[in-house]
């Protein structure tokens, strides 16, 4: 699987070789909801023993932005700096690690196994056996809620985005603070949009999603450090209309520095998506 | 291949391509305006501005200033020129260098309005489809 993230990284590389053009950033317009929805196929690999892969069935794409609060896909921000290069916004989130805690049993309302993955089992971390832990066995993790400060650089050929986010729900206690690259070209019609970025994740968030210890009652502690995550993602759309395009995503989580948890089957999170995008 | 020898290619290709890209900057025509925005109060529906240009190409063309494609002045076998120039901007205006005979465009700059009360749009902050 680590040739996905190589084949991010080339098309980020071949983005920083590319013949420089501006980029263009998306706007929204204000006070009105952005609505679109991807159809199509797709799935979103579980790393842990026991997870269940989600299919990737519909893409929703919601935004609402106002002069200085927005909601975009998730993320709740107040912007109180919004320059023609720097935007700082305060903003809060739930914390992604979560949803591979959660159990979809997808059979019974999709098609499941739609997608067939290879497993590689050189990929697969340590003895599974002897080694691991079914992540439905442990105590609930729960959904925690992540807030902090979210700065954008608007360079012409690129956007860089810093966020530093903490736990304000008691949750895990942790903080993470994130470093990412966005770059937009085009090739023909295609638009293709890379992304590459790192996290580094506080002992604390790592240990309440994926360490051991009594609350889960398996006799077993198992604690972390605190990890880097990169990661890269892939966006190309193929306009067809103003409000239709066909729309492919690869996103490639690395785990590897938290991987040693036994809760882990592999070290890397691995979402894939195509179909048709409309916009409403 | 040893280390040092591995190191001395890689610096000095990368001399090379520095170099390389300096000669390509300075052959490359160029076209500055400003001041670049104009913030439009809330009484005014137009700029006027007193825009300065400056343009600089490698060889002496016969070259005319375009203001979104009408002719704001034109110069004969120059390569370098100043220019003040009174303008009246409502929309976004790009300014452009054309080769005179050819029609080529050589360069081209713009001067953006913004409004300071009539904000309907703004730059979406999060990649869209971001949900997954």
């Amino acid at each position: 699987m680590r040739y996905i993230l190589i084949i991010l990284l080339c098309s980020f590389s071949f983005a920083a070789s590319a013949k420089k053009v501006k980029m263009e950033t998306p706007k929204v317009e204000l006070g009105q909801w952005h609505l679109g929805l991807g159809v199509g196929v797709g799935i979103a690999k579980n790393p842990l023993h026991g997870g269940d892969d989600f299919p990737l069935l519909l893409l929703p794409d919601i935004a609402y932005y106002d002069e200085h609060l927005y909601f975009d896909n998730g993320q709740f921000g107040y912007t109180f700096l919004d320059e023609q290069n720097h935007v700082v916004s305060l903003i809060a989130e739930f914390n992604p690690e979560k949803r591979f805690f959660i159990f979809w049993n997808p059979s019974n309302v999709f098609l499941k196994n739609t997608i067939a993955f290879t497993e590689n089992p050189e990929q697969i971390v340590g003895d599974e056996k002897a080694n691991s832990i079914d992540s439905n066995d442990v105590a609930k993790r729960r959904w925690a809620l992540d807030s902090g400060i979210n700065y954008q650089y608007f360079h012409e050929h690129f956007t860089a985005r810093i966020n530093l986010l903490a736990d304000i729900s008691n949750a895990h206690k942790g903080w993470r603070a994130g470093v990412e690259l966005e770059h937009s070209f085009n090739v023909g019609n295609l638009i293709v949009q890379p992304v590459i970025g790192i996290w580094h994740k506080a002992a604390e968030l790592n240990n309440y999603y994926y360490g051991l210890s009594k609350r889960d009652n398996l006799g077993i502690t198992y604690e972390l450090d605190s990890a880097w995550q990169p990661y890269a993602h892939l966006q190309l759309t193929y306009p067809l209309s103003q409000s239709k395009a066909v729309l492919f995503k690869l996103s490639y989580d690395d785990y590897s520095d938290t991987s040693n948890s036994p809760l882990f089957k592999y070290d890397y999170a691995v979402n894939i998506f195509m179909g048709l995008k409309y916009i409403f | 291949m040893k280390l040092t020898t591995s190191f001395v290619i890689v610096f000095s290709l990368s001399i090379l391509l520095a170099q390389g890209d300096a000669i390509a900057k300075n052959s490359q025509p160029s076209l500055s305006v400003s001041p670049k925005v104009c913030v439009l109060s809330e009484e005014k529906t137009l700029c006027e501005l007193n825009l300065n240009f400056e343009w600089k190409l490698a060889q002496k063309q016969d070259i005319c200033l375009l203001e979104n494609g009408e002719q704001v002045q034109c110069w004969q076998k120059t390569n370098q020129a100043k220019l003040s120039y009174k303008a009246y901007v409502q929309v976004e205006t790009v300014y452009s260098l054309v080769n005179q005979q050819t029609g080529n465009k050589l360069a081209q700059t713009k001067v953006e309005i913004q409004s300071s009360h009539l904000k309907t749009q703004r730059r979406r902050l999060r990649s869209p489809w971001s949900f997954f």
